[in-house]
């Protein structure tokens, strides 16, 4: 073990003799005058030669003179081995590539003409309960806004009016499409003129607050849900083929 | 070096050299390349086979790109890198070999100072506290260990000052003799 305060000193030393650290002259003296460290000195010297050495052994070995020929010969074996990853890299991309292409068109979403949706504006409010007996009435405000290219402002002015105020399953049950698809509005009863401004500014690309807070015309007035009572009658009998709602404003049951 | 002029046929490179020009200049840089390229690789890898085929993929990298290098006096530390890389890449590759090969490694007893006497068992010892050496340091104590290479041309080669390089080869020695120094026993005081 080397003497305290000279450990460090002793590996510099060791691994560079000619640094300032091995010249110092109290470091030379304490080595003149210390056997340990003087024999440790000994022993870092002996292992730094030895490092060197290894590693000098390691890489400067003889070189094979067959490396520079085969590179030769594979330069000269031209582009088919040289670049044969290459090639065959850029046919793989482009292959994948075409497939990725071809499967995009098979499998894209179509978008077809949509046949102008009419968009019924109800209310689950008190006067509309689910048993409540109705007629459906032509005039209402779906057949005002049906020449509307789009029906997802509807949706989403009802899906507002939804987060606003929970719809009932009565009302989810009511406003099923029967026949023909047709796009039904459900919207707190507050709210239905407003819902109907917007579709109006819509419906007419005037989307602005003047076109919104202007009066609304009198075919777009909203109206109340009409529900026409169900009419249960037997799978054999003739009439049943027909359409299951009847505009008898009254329910009647049938045996 | 027909090859070349198959590849790129009458082509001409930045500099305006025609592709006979570079076969020839990179014929003139091949043997020195080579020799360089297979030393890197040895002090990598350690293995005369391995470092051999390295080599080779190096001076075929070099060749390809050789178009896209600007300054051709750059040509050696270019390729330098390149076949460290590749160096390294291929120990990793055979480090994992072992690992899946070597799926119940048999625990092995620290040898004693006088088993290690052998150089041959320092020198085993020394490569594998050279691959624990972080990167940097290991690529200069390699450089600085190849004949014929002074601090200022290793500097030159890894385009880093003459200073660096001499500090990171410090460094590595003094790591390299922490973890060797139990190998060299103690020297009778005098």
């Amino acid at each position: 073990m080397a003497c305290a305060g000279y450990q460090e000193k002793l590996i510099e030393a060791a691994l560079d003799p000619e640094s300032a650290v091995a010249r110092e002259a109290g470091f030379v003296r304490h080595i003149e005058s210390c056997a340990v460290c003087r024999a440790e000195l000994e022993r870092q010297r002996a292992l730094y030669s030895k490092i060197e050495g290894g590693i000098e052994a390691l890489v400067n070995v003889s070189v094979p003179p067959a490396i520079a020929a085969r590179v030769r010969q594979e330069i000269s074996a031209g582009p088919s081995s040289a670049f044969a990853w290459g090639n065959w890299a850029w046919l793989t991309a482009a292959g994948i590539a075409a497939m990725a292409v071809l499967l995009a068109l098979m499998y894209r979403p179509t978008v077809a003409p949509q046949q102008p949706a009419p968009v019924q504006l109800t209310s689950h409010s008190a006067q509309v309960a689910p048993l409540a007996p109705a007629i459906p009435t032509p005039q209402n405000a779906a057949s005002a806004i049906a020449p509307m290219r789009s029906t997802r402002t509807p949706k989403i002015a009802a899906a507002h009016a939804a987060a606003l105020e929970p719809p009932q399953l009565s009302d989810v049950a009511v406003n099923a499409p029967i026949g023909p698809p047709r796009v039904e509005v459900i919207v707190p009863a507050g709210q239905r003129e407003a819902v109907l401004r917007l579709a109006s500014a819509l419906q007419t690309g005037n989307v602005d607050l003047a076109g919104i807070l202007a009066p609304l015309p009198q075919s777009l007035q909203p109206a109340d849900l009409q529900i026409a009572p169900l009419e249960i009658k037997p799978l054999d009998a003739p009439e049943a083929a027909g359409n299951t709602i009847s505009p008898d404003p009254k329910p009647s049951i049938r045996n | 070096m027909q090859a070349l002029e198959a590849i790129l046929p009458g082509s001409r490179v930045q500099d305006g050299s025609s592709t006979n020009e570079i076969a020839q200049e990179f014929e003139a840089l091949l043997a020195d390349g080579a020799s360089l390229a297979f030393r890197m690789a040895m002090g990598v890898l350690r293995n005369r086979a391995d470092a051999e085929e390295v080599a080779q993929e190096a001076l075929l990298r070099a060749y390809r790109n050789f178009r896209s290098l600007r300054e051709r006096g750059a040509f050696r530390g270019w390729l330098c890198r390149i076949a460290w890389r590749l160096a390294l890449d291929r120990q990793r590759g055979s480090r994992r070999r072992e690992k899946r090969e070597l799926a119940a490694p048999e625990p092995r007893p620290e040898p004693t100072a006088e088993q290690v006497a052998a150089s041959s068992e320092f020198n085993r010892h020394l490569g594998r506290a050279m691959d624990e050496l972080p990167e940097k340091l290991r690529q200069a104590l390699v450089l600085a260990a190849l004949e014929g290479y002074s601090t200022r041309e290793v500097a030159t080669l890894l385009d880093l000052p003459e200073g660096t390089v001499k500090s990171r080869v410090h460094a590595a020695r003094r790591i390299l003799a922490e973890k060797l120094s139990w190998l060299v026993p103690d020297i009778k005081k005098s």
